[in-house]
């Protein structure tokens, strides 16, 4: 498997995606994608991942880009495979880092006290623009963790999902992309069952979703869903039931 | 037996509003519908959900009772009629049985409350009480509401509401400043706003590199500095707010708070002796503080604890005389009390702000107050990447002109882009931008590494006897890699060790 993607690139703007494992993720085959958004010189990356995979993805992105030039690093939330080398790229680099506001006051614990380093993200999200086009941050909240967000790339139409979307040892990540959605499926149920809320959360976050033009969802963990997949997958996660809709058998203390 | 004085009260609280009550026991209706009248003036009986519906359609009373199985059309049925009709009556549900699954029904259709017959009168004390609270949040919602036209017209600063970049409403103050009639000839100028604002260094005017309204909305909730000329030509300094309205698509709130008294427009674009007069005085200093102050803006306070960096939010509490008192975060005052002094900036100010004579420290209020403030042209809040004061882990040692030097150097903080350190003693004719040979040693757990660089002599000065040297450097990509992670993980060590001294008393 190549672990350098590009995803989208029109000469103004390219967006590539990396699947550098560690080996915690790959022992379980999760399938870890990391992100770069460039647009002219300035570029964003996203869900960098944990301290083991650091230096080569600084390494990867050096090819790309001069990593000064890194604008903004954004983390879909607090888990360590997204925000474990926080400490790291702050002095890597001179990005903001972008994080909900939920999460800005652990930032000590990830070896950051300089709070002029981090944009933390309202609950209702945020937009940066650059020319005509932006970067828009859709709430995903509960969807694992209860700060999370969506990152929507309006040039190139990729939703950068986070934990939305993640397929467990799917035969399909080998390639990164979904050629079936139906086949898929089953690798993509014990997840969401397991770590999302509620179905409240997943309509509501697809409701939020299609006020987009989306062309292709591209999680953290697994393969990217492109065009009619991309529509499958709303359509099936817009049903899918949750931590609330399960809670009864996630306790076992139901009614004898 | 209910307390007079309770029963008087609810009553005058609830004896304006009327009340519907459907129940098929006649005997029962007529003795119940004798206990409501205490309370309320107008009470309406019915006996089937049927005539509840149509007296709930002549009389529009805004409680209704009812019984569940009634002939015709029975309880729930009216009541999700009655909802349909209007969402804000309070429906109240009596039963003879304890029945669970009309309880979830019930609740479905979103009832206030479930009473269990025969009714009794500390059950309905209670729940007519909670009816009053409910009518007075009401009656306070429809004042507020009421009189929000007049707050937004009598306030000072100058509020539009914008749908997309047009006028759709905005406050006689506005009217006022711009010497027009009405909103429509308002809407006319706001459609060259970008003309209105004028040219001054730093501040938000259209030009080359920025357009005024995309510049704006691309950062909303942000603060700016605008200047605008009012119908005398007098140029007035504004604070300009812009916040688009939640789950309002294209709706945006702008705002401008005037503070041209607070004299700071010089302070902006003026020439480099006025400005050296103005960096002096106090006075600027304490007006930029009142204009943080003022517009409510976040203020980010600095510190530095060997290196590391410290900063958080702070609002400006209070200022009286010279004395200015700051909220901020608990981790930020200790690190004021240990370095006894810090930074102040704020995207309005146009440079940062260096505080001294800390007169009070309160952990419990979690304030500063402080007495002595200047403005500074450099400060460590500019520093582009994180330096940190280093551990024995890393020595160093330097070649110049292929000799090596042969007393100690001492580093005294490291960057991924340079390092500073002191040394007794300099070779005849080293200088700045001449270049040396660095032999970098980090002591990692495995095995220790040595990145070997060229650097260039950026500064030299004489600190207490011994010199001090800059240098700056460009690694490559193995030495820089272990660079960022030596530097990470002294931070993290440094922030384990500040984090020792927060618990201290």
């Amino acid at each position: 498997m190549k672990n350098e993607t590009v995803l989208f690139d029109d000469t103004h703007h390219k967006c590539v995606m990396f699947s550098l494992e560690d080996e915690e993720h790959a022992a379980h085959s999760l399938s870890v994608n990391q992100f770069l958004i460039i647009q002219n010189n300035s570029a964003v990356l996203i869900d960098p991942g944990s301290e083991v995979i650091f230096s080569d993805l600084y390494e990867a992105i050096s090819r790309h880009i001069d990593p000064k030039q890194l604008k903004y690093i954004f983390f879909s939330h607090q888990d360590p495979d997204v925000a474990g080398a926080i400490a790291q790229w702050s002095v890597a680099t001179s990005a903001k880092l972008v994080i909900s506001q939920l999460w800005v006051r652990f930032m000590g614990h990830y070896g950051l006290m300089d709070m002029d380093r981090i944009l933390g993200l309202e609950d209702h999200g945020a937009q940066i623009t650059f020319g005509s086009d932006y970067l828009r941050f859709i709430p995903a909240h509960f969807l694992h963790s209860p700060g999370n967000f969506s990152l929507y790339d309006s040039r190139s139409k990729i939703l950068f999902s986070g934990d939305i979307g993640a397929a467990i040892a799917s035969p399909q990540n080998l390639n990164k992309r979904v050629d079936d959605f139906e086949e898929h499926r089953p690798f993509l149920e014990g997840f969401h069952s397991r770590y999302m809320a509620s179905n409240r959360f997943c309509r509501a976050w697809v409701q939020c979703v299609r006020r987009y033009d989306v062309a292709t969802i591209a999680p953290q963990h697994g393969s990217l869903f492109h065009g009619e997949n991309a529509t499958r997958f709303l359509e099936w996660f817009e049903n899918v039931e949750g931590g609330a809709e399960h809670c009864d058998t996630l306790y076992g203390c139901e009614k004898t | 037996m209910a307390d007079p004085n309770v029963l008087k009260q609810l009553r005058a609280n609830l004896h304006s509003y009327s009340l519907l009550y459907v129940e098929d026991n006649t005997g029962l209706n007529a003795q119940a519908s004798t206990l409501f009248k205490k309370f309320f003036d107008n009470v309406v009986s019915a006996y089937d959900g049927e005539e509840g519906l149509s007296l709930f359609k002549l009389h529009r009373p805004q409680i209704v009772i009812t019984d569940i199985n009634m002939p015709k059309m029975d309880g729930l049925k009216m009541s999700e009629a009655i909802h349909a009709i209007d969402s804000d009556v309070i429906i109240i549900i009596t039963t003879a049985h304890d029945e669970i699954e009309m309880l979830h029904h019930s609740i479905k259709i979103g009832v206030f409350e479930y009473l269990i017959k025969p009714l009794k009168i500390d059950n309905l004390i209670e729940t007519f009480t909670r009816c009053s609270e409910v009518f007075l949040e009401a009656f306070h919602r429809k004042i507020f509401n009421a009189n929000l036209h007049a707050v937004f017209n009598y306030q000072n600063n100058l509020v539009f509401l914008l749908h997309e970049r047009n006028v759709v409403i905005a406050n006689q103050p506005c009217l006022d400043f711009f010497g027009v009639p009405n909103i429509e000839a308002l809407r006319k100028k706001f459609q060259s706003f970008g003309e209105v604002l004028l040219e001054h260094k730093s501040f938000v005017y259209d030009h080359g590199t920025m357009k005024w309204f995309e510049h704006i909305s691309a950062h909303p909730g942000r603060l700016f500095n605008v200047k605008i000329a009012d119908q005398e030509e007098v140029s007035h300094h504004f604070i300009l707010t812009f916040q688009s309205v939640p789950e309002k698509e294209g709706y945006a709130v702008l705002s401008l708070n005037d503070v041209t008294e607070l004299g700071l427009l010089k302070l902006y674009d003026s020439t480099a002796t006025e400005k050296e007069a103005i960096l002096k005085d106090e006075k600027t200093v304490r007006a930029l503080l009142e204009m943080g102050m003022r517009s409510g803006a976040k203020i980010k306070a600095h510190n530095l604890y060997k290196g590391l960096s410290i900063a958080n939010d702070g609002l400006v509490v209070t200022i009286d005389e010279r004395v200015v008192t700051m909220k901020v975060p608990y981790v930020q005052l200790k690190a004021m009390q240990h370095e006894e002094m810090f930074y102040l900036t704020s995207e309005l100010f146009p440079m940062a702000i260096l505080a001294e004579g800390i007169k009070r420290i309160d952990f419990e209020d979690q304030s500063v107050t402080f007495e002595h403030y200047h403005l500074v042209s450099t400060s460590p809040t500019r520093r582009e990447s994180i330096r940190v004061t280093p551990d024995d882990k890393i020595q160093m040692s330097m070649l110049y002109e292929e000799r090596k030097l042969d007393t100690e150097l001492e580093i005294m903080d490291v960057s991924l882009g340079g390092m500073r350190v002191q040394v007794l003693s300099l070779p005849a004719g080293f200088a700045v931008k001449h270049s040396v040979i660095l032999d970098i040693v980090l002591t990692t757990m495995l095995r220790p590494i040595i990145i070997n660089t060229t650097a260039e002599v950026f500064r030299i000065d004489e600190v207490n006897r011994r010199f001090e040297v800059v240098f700056i450097f460009t690694l490559h990509a193995e030495g820089k890699k272990s660079m960022i992670d030596y530097i990470a993980k002294r931070q993290m060590v440094l922030i384990r060790e500040f984090k020792g001294i927060q618990y201290e008393k």
